[in-house]
């Protein structure tokens, strides 16, 4: 089967299933070779100048581009220049809360499947025909996920690898920490968690942002048009990542209340707009204590133990832990 | 931040925020208006300076503020005054306020490494050193970091912000997908504020504008006339954005055209490109650019849309606008295509971006841009910095980089 590469939680899976594609969520782990970190300016996303090393020295038969915020646009830019051998396609992503944004995110689904479709010799029908069924498993799945993970049963590493596993391990955890932020080092900062005793549950890219759906926004009932039920469940069902500013924190809330958290370790790349941006906004609207834990290519353990250390003893107290 | 200074800032916020002592300046301005009723170029500039600051801060119509590529030609319509923080961002740190604002802002957990243009004008908003808008104007177009950037001030201002989506590609349906969004923005403000809207007036001044700028464009191709000291037309930046659309742009441009016709001709031995801004907390780079001979033909922020605009389909013509400026500016392509134009056009050897160090969406293109602009055997440099943060000032390595980009041209 062919693969298509993709990084973003904006890439709908469910349609590259539905052409025939086997979806490969990239979650970069080597930092970029010399050539590869050439081509992109010093103060830029790391994940992109990861994602840029995974695709020169990968094989992905497609690479797929949510055109989200500027470093991925630019991401595709340069793939697309300096390695012309890879196959790039990409989704616009819409900003804002006009009432087009949806009609104008199924209709950019719909031209993603029929482009995912014709490199496949099969019709635009056909991916319709799949994709209703697809989705109402999907659906099924990511409401039963969403139902153990407000009941704080889907700790650490639970859906970190649950797209290839499909399956989880429920187990109830208390009072825990709240691990936010982005795609790279997870679980390394899990691991010090882990090693620390501490109860964690992730609301990070990799994981949860790809599978929950926010119970505040009721039920979802499927239309007669797929395509406009993708860009619903994207944008307005799924836990919501910092580019959805007005759902954001409403959601963050929602989880925290739900589940009890006690505080907030947020995981962030240097020069990421979205975070920073989102960073200060949780940092000012969240009343919850916040460790903000800075990465570019590497990450820091050594510093983020100390942090962490301090961090956790004004939760739990000194030794509380 | 020292008790004193912060009591004193607080002090200037709130006489800010005072309208009744900015309507004071309207004797003096009618005073200057009588004594001289005909500026030249810099008169002009400083009475409309003043002029703008007693519209703003004496709240005389409904501050509108907005992001850069946000067409004022809308808000002109609506009868308001125009803002737009970004540029005063600007203007805050040539009058060396910048750092305070951005230290403000930094202390409000935005980082270092967000666009200072952003962060300042966040910084400058918590302060209370702009002029109360009653709502926000964004589009998302060419850098998506501006809506994030608004979204804050609309948290931080309590106020609403209307933000129009574009799409990155320049095609018809993108352009109805714009369309669509002004036309209900417009439609929720009328209804909102009882608006009545006007466009023929400020398309009017655009199109009057647009040929005076034409004119200015034929004058500087000519290679005996170059505006001095090199980068000065960045620094006119409000009249290409804030004020396009209304009188004070059209009668600056006729007095910059007449300038540059009467000015005896002078020059740099090199003509280039200026891609992106510039520093405009310090004049080094310019007295830099000066010594090394190197003097400005033509600037990317001054290629204003020229399409025409319509009073009848006011809404399609801005969606045009500003479908077609973010497709110039960000697309590789398209702005390659511009860049290699104007280095005809204008005689320029080379090409100078000064880097902002948050913007991601220009420094992102630099790989694409540098290769291609090589392939065409054309001289690009790219400086690295911050607009506005003197943080990253670094003189030094601007004139070895400078001078080895000078070896590089033709003697």
């Amino acid at each position: 089967m062919t693969e298509a590469g993709y990084f973003c939680s904006y890439v709908p899976w469910e349609i590259l299933a539905a052409c025939g594609w086997r979806s490969i969520f990239l979650a970069p782990s080597h930092p970029p070779s010399f050539e590869v970190e050439a081509l992109f300016p010093v103060p830029f996303c790391p994940l992109s100048k990861m994602v840029g090393e995974a695709i020169h020295s990968g094989n992905f038969d497609l690479f797929l581009f949510a055109l989200s915020c500027d470093a991925s646009r630019r991401t595709r830019e340069i793939v697309e220049s300096f390695f012309p051998r890879q196959k790039v396609l990409s989704l616009e992503v819409p900003f804002g809360e006009s009432a087009w944004r949806v009609q104008r995110f199924a209709q950019e689904i719909r031209n993603l499947a029929r482009a995912l479709a014709e490199r496949k010799g099969f019709g635009l029908p056909e991916v319709e025909m799949r994709l209703g069924e697809i989705i109402e498993h999907s659906l099924t799945e990511r409401q039963n996920l969403s139902a153990l993970f407000f009941e704080g049963k889907l700790s650490g590493r639970a859906l970190l690898d649950y797209e290839n596993e499909r399956n989880v391990s429920p187990i109830k955890v208390e009072a825990p920490l709240l691990l936010s932020g982005s795609h790279l080092f997870v679980e390394e900062v899990l691991d010090l968690l882990e090693e620390r005793g501490i109860p964690v549950v992730e609301e990070t890219p990799r994981g949860a942002r790809r599978w929950v759906v926010l119970p505040s926004r009721g039920e979802f009932v499927p239309s007669s048009d797929p395509f406009l039920d993708l860009a619903r469940l994207y944008l307005h069902y799924k836990l919501p990542c910092p580019r959805e500013w007005k759902n954001r924190i409403k959601a963050l809330q929602e989880v925290v209340a739900r589940i009890g958290v006690r505080g907030m370790v947020y995981l962030y790349p240097k020069f990421c707009d979205p975070a920073l941006y989102d960073l200060a906004r949780i940092r000012a609207s969240l009343r919850i204590p916040l460790l903000p834990l800075e990465y570019e290519l590497t990450p820091n353990l050594p510093q983020w133990s100390t942090r962490l250390d301090a961090f956790l003893e004004v939760i739990y107290g000194e030794k509380g832990h | 931040m020292k008790r004193g200074t912060d009591l004193l800032l607080r002090s200037l916020g709130f006489l800010l925020e005072r309208p009744l002592l900015f309507r004071a300046l309207k004797p003096y301005l009618g005073w200057l208006r009588r004594k001289n009723p005909a500026p030249n170029l810099a008169q002009f500039s400083y009475r409309t300076t003043l002029e703008n600051i007693a519209t703003l801060y004496g709240r005389e119509k409904p501050v509108v503020w907005a992001s850069l590529f946000f067409p004022a030609e809308f808000i002109y319509a609506l009868d308001g005054a125009p803002f737009y923080p970004e540029i005063a961002a600007g203007l805050l740190a040539a009058l060396g306020w910048g750092n305070i604002a951005l230290a403000r802002a930094e202390a409000h957990w935005f980082s270092p490494d967000l666009c200072s243009y952003h962060r300042l004008s966040v910084g400058a908003s918590i302060l209370r050193f702009f002029p109360r808008p009653s709502m926000l104007l964004a589009t998302s177009s060419i850098c998506r970091g501006t809506v994030p950037f608004f979204e804050t001030l609309s948290e931080k201002l309590q106020v609403p912000l209307y933000l129009v989506d574009v799409p990155g590609e320049y095609s018809r349906d993108t352009v109805r997908y714009v369309t669509a969004q002004l036309a209900t923005i417009a439609q929720t403000i009328r209804s909102n504020a009882k608006s009545t809207w006007d466009f023929e007036r400020p398309f009017g001044y655009t199109q009057k504008t647009i040929a005076i700028l034409q004119e200015i464009e034929n004058l500087r191709k000519k290679e005996e006339v170059m505006l001095l000291p090199p980068t000065k037309n960045l620094d006119y930046l409000p009249y290409y954005y804030q004020f396009m659309g209304s009188e004070t742009a059209l009668v600056f441009f006729e007095k910059l055209r007449e300038h540059l016709r009467h000015t005896p001709p002078q020059t740099l031995p090199h003509r280039l490109l200026w891609l992106h801004l510039k520093p405009f907390y310090s004049g080094v780079l310019s007295t830099l650019l000066g010594e090394f001979g190197l003097g400005v033909a033509f600037e990317e922020f001054a290629a204003v849309y020229s399409g025409e605009l319509d009073p009848r389909r006011p809404f399609l013509s801005l969606a045009e606008k500003i479908v077609a400026t973010s497709y110039e500016f960000a697309d590789p392509t398209a702005r390659l295509r511009r860049i290699v134009r104007w280095l005809s056009e204008y005689h320029a050897e080379g090409v100078i971006q000064f880097n902002q160090w948050g913007c991601r969406q220009s420094q992102g293109m630099n790989a694409v841009l540098q290769r291609s602009l090589r392939r065409e055997g054309i001289p690009v440099l790219f400086l690295d910095g911050d607009h506005l943060d003197r943080r990253h000032h670094a003189e030094e390595q601007w004139r070895t980089r400078l001078q080895a980009f000078t070896e590089m041209l033709k003697p």
